[in-house]
Parts: C-alpha cells; sequence; structure tokens
C-alpha cells in the first residue's frame, strides 16, 4: 500500500516535472527565433542596399519571414499548451495525494454510518483526476501534432540555406554576409532539430507517466 | 488509533484519539480530541496527512463524518492541520478556527477553504458548536505567535495544545499522566525548548488558574486530570524558558 502510493506520488512528481520542462523547452525556443527573425531582417537590409542586384535576396527575405513566424505560432501554441500541463499536472499531483489518503482511510474502515458521503467524496476525487488525465492525454495528443509541424518547419530550414548559396554563387553580391546567414540558419536548425527531438521524448514519457497512473487507479 | 471517551456530559462528550498503530515513527504522535455535540461536532487540531487516514477511520466509528461542523486549529504547525484539504473535502461546510496571525500561512496547505476560516483576534472568542459554548483562550507565544487553547466550562477540560505535550518513550504510552514527577522527564526538554517566553507563560498561567479544569489535554502525550492539571501549572511556572538557553 505504503509502496503503490509513494510510486503514484513519484510518478505523477515527475509528469509535472516533465511539463515544466517542455514548457520551458518552447519558451526557450521562442527566444531563439528572435535571432531567425534578425536573420531575416539582415537580409533585407542586404536586399536594400544592393540595390537591383537586391532582386534576388528578396525571395531568401520572403523564405526567412515565412519560417519565423511558422515557427513562432508553433511555438505560441505550445507555450500554451506547455501552461495548461503544468497547471493540470499540478491538480493531478493534488488529487492523487487527497485520492490516496481517502483510499488509505477507506481500507482502514469507515464506518457505515458515515461511509455515504466519504464514498461519495472519494468518488468525486478519482472522477476529478481521472478527467485532468483526459485532458493531459488530450492536451499531450495536440503537444505531438505541434512537434510534429516544428520538425516540418525545421526541414525546410536546408533549401534556404541552399538558395542562398546560389545568390552567392550566382549573382556574388555581399558574400562575406550571406555566407554568415547560412551558418546561421544551419546551427538553428540543428539546434531545432534537438530540440523537436527533446520534446517528442518528453511529450512520450509524460503520456508512459500517466498510463501509469491509469494502470494504478485500475488496481 | 485507539479511540477513548474522556468524558460525558448530558449533552456533549469528548472523545481523544491517538497513540496511533500504523504510524510510522518518523511522524511524531499526536492527540486528535472530537467534541460531539449532539448533531454537530468540532474537531481539534485534526492532525497531519500522514495520520489523516486513520483518524478519519476512528472518527467514523463515534459519528457520520459529515457531522463534523468546525475545526480548530490551534496553531501552524504540520502536525496540527496539514490534512485541511483532506477534511474539507469531507466536511465542505465547516467551519476552521484559527488565530488572524495564521490564515495566509494555513491558507497554503488548501486556498479553496479560506472563505470557511474565522481569523481569531488576539483576544479569543466564545464559540458555539450544537448548544453548548466554548471559550478559545490565547496562548500566544506558546510556542507559536498565533495560539489558542479551547476551554469547555461545563465539562471542565482544556485543550492546552502544545502546553503540557511530552515525547514518550514507546515504552510509556498511558493516556492519562500516571506518576507527574516521573513525567516531567518526559516534557522539560520539550518545553525548554519550543516555549520561548518566561512571560508570555506566566500570562497564560495567570489567565489558566482561573479556569475550573478537571482535565488538562496536551496534543502530544498523557492527559493530565485531577490534581496534576495544578501540579501542571507548578512545575510549569517555575521552568526557565526560551532560546537563549539553548
Amino acid at each position: 500500500m505504503q509502496l503503490s502510493k509513494l510510486q503514484a506520488a513519484q510518478t505523477t512528481t515527475e509528469l509535472y516535472r516533465s511539463c515544466m520542462i517542455l514548457s520551458e523547452e518552447a519558451r526557450s525556443l521562442l527566444v531563439q527565433n528572435e535571432g531567425m527573425k534578425r536573420l531575416g531582417l539582415n537580409a533585407q537590409v542586404l536586399a536594400a542596399q544592393t540595390g537591383e542586384q537586391g532582386g534576388a535576396l528578396e525571395v531568401i527575405v520572403s523564405e526567412i519571414g515565412r519560417l519565423s513566424r511558422s515557427i513562432r505560432e508553433v511555438l505560441g501554441s505550445l507555450g500554451e499548451a506547455a501552461k495548461f500541463l503544468s497547471h493540470s499536472s499540478i491538480e493531478v499531483l493534488h488529487l492523487s495525494h487527497l485520492h490516496s489518503s481517502y483510499v488509505n482511510g477507506w481500507n482502514l474502515g469507515i464506518d457505515p454510518s458515515g461511509s455515504v458521503v466519504y464514498s461519495a467524496t472519494l468518488e468525486s476525487v478519482r472522477t476529478r483526476r481521472r478527467q485532468h488525465r483526459t485532458d493531459l492525454e488530450q492536451r499531450l495528443r495536440a503537444v505531438s501534432s505541434l512537434v510534429e509541424d516544428l520538425g516540418r518547419i525545421a526541414q525546410q530550414i536546408p533549401p534556404v540555406t541552399t538558395m542562398i548559396r546560389i545568390v552567392v554563387t550566382e549573382v556574388r553580391i555581399r558574400s562575406v554576409e550571406l555566407l554568415g546567414t547560412v551558418d546561421d540558419l544551419k546551427s538553428f536548425h540543428a539546434h531545432l532539430d534537438t530540440k523537436v527531438e527533446h520534446m517528442g521524448h518528453i511529450r512520450s514519457v509524460c503520456s508512459r507517466y500517466i498510463q501509469e497512473l491509469d494502470r494504478e487507479d485500475s488496481r | 488509533m485507539k479511540i477513548h471517551k474522556l468524558v460525558e456530559g448530558p449533552e456533549h462528550s469528548w472523545y481523544v484519539l491517538g497513540r496511533d498503530d500504523n504510524k510510522t515513527d518518523s511522524v511524531i504522535d499526536t492527540n486528535e480530541y472530537l467534541i460531539r455535540c449532539n448533531e454537530e461536532s468540532i474537531l481539534l487540531d485534526p492532525g497531519g496527512t500522514e495520520i489523516f487516514p486513520d483518524v478519519v477511520s476512528a472518527v467514523s466509528r463515534i459519528l457520520p463524518v459529515e457531522q463534523i461542523k468546525h475545526f480548530l486549529c490551534s496553531h501552524q504547525d504540520p502536525d496540527i492541520f496539514s490534512s485541511l484539504p483532506l477534511w474539507m473535502g469531507l466536511c465542505p461546510q465547516a467551519k476552521i478556527y484559527l488565530s488572524w496571525v495564521w490564515a495566509g500561512f494555513v491558507a497554503h496547505y488548501g486556498h479553496e477553504y479560506v472563505g470557511q476560516f474565522v481569523k481569531v483576534a488576539d483576544q479569543g472568542q466564545r464559540i458555539t458548536v450544537g448548544k453548548k459554548e466554548f471559550h478559545l483562550v490565547p496562548a500566544h507565544y506558546l510556542h507559536s505567535s498565533g495560539n489558542f487553547h479551547l476551554y469547555d466550562p461545563e465539562l471542565k477540560v482544556l485543550f492546552s495544545g502544545d502546553i503540557g505535550a511530552a515525547l514518550l518513550p514507546s515504552s510509556e504510552d498511558s493516556l492519562f499522566v500516571k506518576d507527574f514527577h516521573t513525567h516531567t522527564a518526559y516534557m522539560e526538554a520539550f518545553h525548554k525548548r519550543w516555549m520561548p517566553s518566561e512571560r508570555a507563560r506566566d500570562h497564560w498561567l495567570a489567565r489558566v488558574r482561573e479556569l475550573d479544569i478537571k482535565y488538562m489535554c496536551p496534543q502530544h502525550g498523557s492527559i493530565f486530570q485531577g490534581a496534576d492539571v495544578t501540579n501542571f501549572f507548578d512545575w510549569f511556572g517555575g521552568l526557565e524558558l526560551g532560546s537563549a538557553l539553548v
């Protein structure tokens, strides 16, 4: 009994911790995406400075801007989802604690005269906890889809770097600055890939915790 | 957990719940007191979350849990009322009497129940449970800066919180103090360390010596009855207290 209570508490605490990490990952990526926006602005300035030849850069500017906006959009939704997950997992933590204490009380014996109110309270806590877990599971599915979106956006970065290389080779304008942009984009891409992988991992860890809690609940 | 009916009047009774066999050794043993006044009851210092299952199970053997309409939270410690959200889940309409000093702190145990808090002013107050009146007696700085005891003028019982508390060895689990002199050995270190002010002690003694007390019921250890109540007052009055001793 005690071990099971301890495991449930640990699992729920880990679930909460994972949700917090997910939230932090989304927040830090949002900050880094500002760098992407800066690259777009720099390219825009270069295009303006280069005059007529800068026309070739306009496509790049527009692509970087589009990617940056898409990333910001996905991260905004991820941030919202993470906020919900943090709040809901605290509730699950709290309700799990109440639940295990009520169950222990029930197992020790509640006199029949008070058992109706007691079992109703226990059932209400159980239902609320189940509902929160269902909400968590649904929101985690949304997170999965957002993380996949982010992965797809990340895959659109290499074509932009290729476009920049073509401009550098063909048009031969502002090569040093543009190659610097290519390096920055490549590094952001690698970083985004890592984050996407990490967030995907956290998401599956959260699902596993929820499954464990479901199993615990059904015992 | 043992249940003992301490004293019974025509319309209300005191019960003491304690000596919990299921409790882990790392958790200090506590006494919970239940006063049943017909269809309405008050639970004094309901205890921590760790012992909630045993306390609620014991209480349910005395009365339907929803008949608890009042809780006293004598001060803020976790062994006093960290079980607040568990009890309030069962008795959401119950009032919680506590010092105004601690309202914002005790809310950390369950902020959604602050609407049920009755913030008691420093001078204390009289409360009614069922048709019975009880006095919330100030015991500030003994040991907490906002601290109340409860006095029952009809059955002459004083619930004295941490005053009179004793850390009993496992071999000594008597509900009542058997030999006062021996018992002081279990109280002395606790009172010297936890009670910080001789001035507060003297105020409290002057106040409670005015009361007619048959039973003095601490939150830890054995209950004092009859002459041992006065024995305790005399012993406590002569004790050197305060953090300076550390």
